[in-house]
């Protein structure tokens, strides 16, 4: 991959990376906070910026089965959710191509 | 029998040719001897022919005369004279048959060939006191039976020229013989006065010329006019000083007005230092620089007689009329200019009292919505001598230049056709030889191009090669396949390169040997987005991605300053001209632009808050614009710091360059486009497509001779070269897998360029040709003459 910088977000609170503070997330963008991952609470946002995807893998959840991929941190490679690719349930199905950022990877930036 | 006479002057006329005028003259002699002729006049000077028109009368003898003696030196055919004189005894005007001078048309049924050519060239030039109006106005009576007699004379007059000139190369080296010694001598003495476009190339024309016209025949190109006609000139002044012969002369000069061409050869003889020259092309063609009106306002000024300048500027000149001022100009202001200068002048000579005069009455009044400027005359005062003066008003003193540049500045706001703007030749040269330039598709050449041809470079000089890949030493090619290589930039004198990109080191490259030379180490392990050379050479800063720029030596290599407080990534960094300041662009909200010196203090944080992902100076050192990653560009003016405007773009931009003249810069774009914008409009100027974008930085810039390209890298690998100024596609190659991240075109070698992309590589760009020119044979760099160091490992795993 070539050159590229983070990209920025503009609000009045951002979610960033715990480790190297880059701009994940804006508060505003949450659209669920009802969610739990491995680490505890975990929010549902609409978009996420400055993360890479991994593979994709199904996985059986309090919810059903899914289809995810964990999505990482551009800079440092740390895992800071998922993302869901396919929801198997017809009421889960709202989720797809949304992100999962759990609570305790995130800080917050201003 | 006449055509037999006829017949075997013309022979004798032609192999009399070297013998010059005499030998011209006396050959028609022979044949008025022997066609048992009285000639005219006794000795034949055709002035006095001339002088007496109204004595020529219409009888046929002397028609029959005149119509010979102009047969002879023109017709080379003997049937074509036969038909002439044929003419003639059956009475008839010879009008209809003759091309009739006073009439407009160009095309003129010329009984013979070699007419034409004559008047063309040689009309203008060979003209005689009267003005040309004058002429053609008595020329065209046509019933008149002395318009013939009259048009044969002057004709006669211009092809008896002819054989001296056209026909006689001997007589032109006679000529330039009898006169190269003044003719040097001034030429050279006014040239090292001149420092005007008259270049050296200028100063071999009037020999040379001298022969070409004559060996041209007369039928000109626009290239050769003003130089045969100055040789002409010169040489029929000497021939036959007034002789008439507007008869021949075209209205218009090949479509451009007869009046302007004239009147600009006029000023550009006259700025070559031909004096002379000029004041008989001046006498000749009655046409002159300036009307007398305006000469003597420039004499007025130029001498310093104000108050003849100023009658003259409002209009009491010699005919009433005074000078005519250019649309939108404004007589006060000129006013104004002349009453100052006045003002300083008595100043300059102590004259306290007349310097307070003219304040009070005459630059008061004009000045009266615009106090500040009295203030500032009344402090010069308070000077305590020329000296004073001169240094606080920034004025060269009544002896220098001062009153030069006073004319100058007027003459802007005086009508063009009244006084001639300064050099006009020159500037049209420069014109056409610069449009010639820009036109060029494949530009490579930094020479001036000759005026004798149109420029054209060809494309076998224009680099598509590779010429060389840049390696380092084979120890390290193992760990290459991981490290991309983002921007790559040469030094300003050339011979050198840096690179950076994910790496942890900076390398620098020599670009005659293609070796690498030193490798700037310090930077943490999060990669290097941009490094710029100072003008000499001798600082290199680095931005990186840990937040921190650097300043190293480029000579010894070790980081001479580090600022790291930053709290984003530093992403570009620009010079000044001076080579002690430079300007930083980062991502960080709080810091997004700031001036250092090279002591490392922050001389200066720019407060208008924006993340800047890419700056670039303009050399005149006036705009710095700076990119954001939200697509817009800020516009600065550099010297005040103030912010000028902010452009929004459609797409998001990648990376930002300025021409070197300061006036467009390059945008990249992600929607697989760059524009060309111009800096102080705000317009797109060109486009160029063809490239792809994508979410990486992909680096375009200009490049080339006359900085006719624009070079731009890809994200599908390729690297694209298009013309600037009309945007067509000049060259593309696959450079790089699987993007081409930067690209740097040699800023002073017009055949070459390098490359970078993702694969870690750093290719050199020439021609095919160049390989040959290599020192060493080996084409690989660093001596490695191992292939696989070129394919990579992975190839031979």
């Amino acid at each position: 991959m070539g050159l590229a910088y983070n990209t920025y977000l503009n609000s009045s609170r951002i979610y960033g990376c715990k480790g190297c503070k880059t701009h994940l997330a804006n508060h505003d963008d949450i659209i669920s906070r009802n969610f739990r991952g491995q680490h505890g609470k975990a929010y549902l946002f609409n978009t996420v910026v400055n993360v890479e995807a991994g593979e994709p893998a199904e996985r059986t959840m309090t919810t059903g089965r899914h289809v995810v991929r964990d999505i990482s941190c551009r800079i440092c490679s740390e895992i800071v959710g998922w993302k869901y690719d396919k929801a198997y349930e017809s009421t889960e199905r709202y989720k797809e191509g949304k992100f999962i950022l759990e609570a305790e990877l995130l800080c917050t930036v201003n | 029998m006449l055509a037999v006479v006829a017949a075997t002057a013309c022979q004798q006329m032609h192999s009399n040719a070297p013998q010059g005028p005499a030998g011209a003259r006396l050959s028609l002699q022979q044949f008025t001897d022997q066609a048992n002729i009285r000639p005219l006049t006794s000795n034949s000077s055709i002035e006095q022919r001339e002088a007496a028109p109204g004595m020529v009368d219409s009888e046929a003898p002397q028609d029959l005369r005149l119509r010979e003696r102009q047969t002879i030196p023109r017709t080379k055919n003997a049937l074509a004279v036969a038909d002439q004189i044929s003419q003639i005894f059956s009475d008839q005007p010879a009008i209809p048959q003759l091309p009739d001078p006073p009439s407009s048309d160009t095309s003129r049924p010329v009984p013979s060939s070699s007419q034409q050519p004559v008047i063309s060239g040689v009309g203008p030039s060979s003209s005689n006191v009267r003005t040309a109006p004058q002429d053609i106005e008595r020329l065209s009576s046509p019933s008149h039976r002395l318009s013939p007699a009259q048009t044969l004379g002057r004709r006669q007059r211009s092809t008896f020229e002819e054989p001296e000139d056209g026909g006689g190369n001997a007589l032109a080296s006679e000529a330039d013989a009898s006169r190269p010694a003044t003719k040097r001598q001034r030429r050279d003495s006014m040239l090292t006065d001149h420092n005007n476009h008259a270049s050296s190339s200028h100063a071999s024309r009037p020999v040379t010329n001298g022969t070409h016209a004559v060996g041209n025949g007369f039928r000109d190109t626009a290239d050769s006019f003003g130089h045969s006609g100055t040789a002409a000139t010169m040489q029929n002044t000497t021939l036959n000083g007034s002789s008439n012969s507007a008869a021949g002369r075209l209205p218009d000069y090949f479509g451009h007005s007869r009046e302007e061409v004239t009147r600009i050869l006029i000023q550009a003889l006259d700025d070559l230092g031909y004096t002379e020259a000029a004041e008989k092309v001046a006498h000749e063609s009655g046409f002159s620089v300036e009307s007398g009106d305006v000469a003597a306002f420039r004499h007025a000024v130029l001498s310093g007689d104000w108050q003849r300048a100023e009658q003259l500027l409002c209009g009491s000149g010699s005919n009433g009329s005074g000078i005519v001022l250019a649309p939108g100009a404004d007589r006060t202001a000129m006013k104004f200019e002349l009453r100052q200068q006045k003002f300083l002048e008595h100043l300059e000579r102590g004259e306290k009292q007349k310097a307070l005069a003219v304040l009070r009455l005459e630059l008061t009044p004009i000045c009266h919505n615009r106090p500040q400027i009295i203030q500032a005359l009344s402090r010069y005062l308070m000077t305590s001598g020329p000296e004073d003066l001169r240094n606080k008003a920034n004025w060269d003193g009544a002896n220098g230049r001062s009153r030069h540049i006073l004319l100058s500045k007027l003459r802007e706001s005086i009508s063009p056709s009244s006084m001639l703007p300064e050099h006009r030749l020159a500037v049209l040269l420069d014109c056409v030889k610069q449009s010639q330039i820009d036109n060029c598709l494949y530009h490579t050449s930094n020479e001036q191009p000759s005026l004798y041809v149109d420029h054209f470079c060809d494309r076998s000089r224009f680099p598509t090669e590779v010429l060389v890949e840049l390696s380092k030493p084979a120890s390290e090619a193992t760990s290459r396949q991981a490290e991309e290589v983002w921007q790559i930039r040469f030094s300003p004198d050339g011979k050198r390169l840096a690179s950076c990109g994910t790496e942890k080191a900076i390398n620098i490259w020599d670009v005659e040997r293609f070796t690498l030379v030193t490798q700037l180490e310090g930077h943490a392990k999060a990669g290097i987005g941009d490094v710029a050379w100072s003008p000499d050479g001798k600082y290199l800063v680095s931005c990186g991605f840990d937040r921190s720029w650097k300043l190293w030596d480029t000579n010894t290599g070790e980081c001479l300053k580090v600022a790291d407080t930053f709290e984003e990534p530093v992403s570009s960094c620009v010079w000044t001209d001076d080579g002690q300041t430079f300007v930083t662009g980062s991502l960080d909200k709080a810091k997004p632009l700031c001036t250092w010196d090279i002591q490392g203090n922050c001389l200066h944080t720019w407060t208008k808050s924006h993340r800047t992902c890419d700056i670039a100076l303009s050399p005149d050192q006036h705009w710095l614009v700076a990119m954001t990653e939200q697509k817009q560009l800020h516009v600065y003016n550099f010297a005040t710091r103030s912010h000028v405007y902010e452009l929004s773009l459609t797409n998001r931009p990648t990376s930002i360059s300025i021409s070197a003249d300061s006036r467009h810069m390059l945008v990249n774009k992600t929607d697989h486009e760059a524009v060309l914008i111009d800096i102080e409009t705000r317009e797109t100027v060109q486009k160029y497509t063809g490239q792809k974008g994508g979410q990486y930085t992909i680096r375009s810039d200009f490049g080339g001779a006359n900085e006719n390209f624009v070079i731009c890298g890809s994200d599908d690998g390729h690297v694209f070269v298009w013309h600037k100024i009309t945007g067509t596609l000049v060259h593309e190659a696959e450079a790089h897998q699987p993007r081409c991240n930067a690209v740097a075109w040699h800023p002073t070698d017009p055949c070459m360029f390098a490359t970078c992309g993702d694969d870690n590589r750093v290719k050199i760009w020439s021609y095919k040709d160049r390989a040959k020119m290599l020192p060493g044979t080996s084409r690989q760099s660093n001596g490695v003459s191992d292939i696989r160091s070129l394919l990579g490992p992975e190839m031979w795993a």
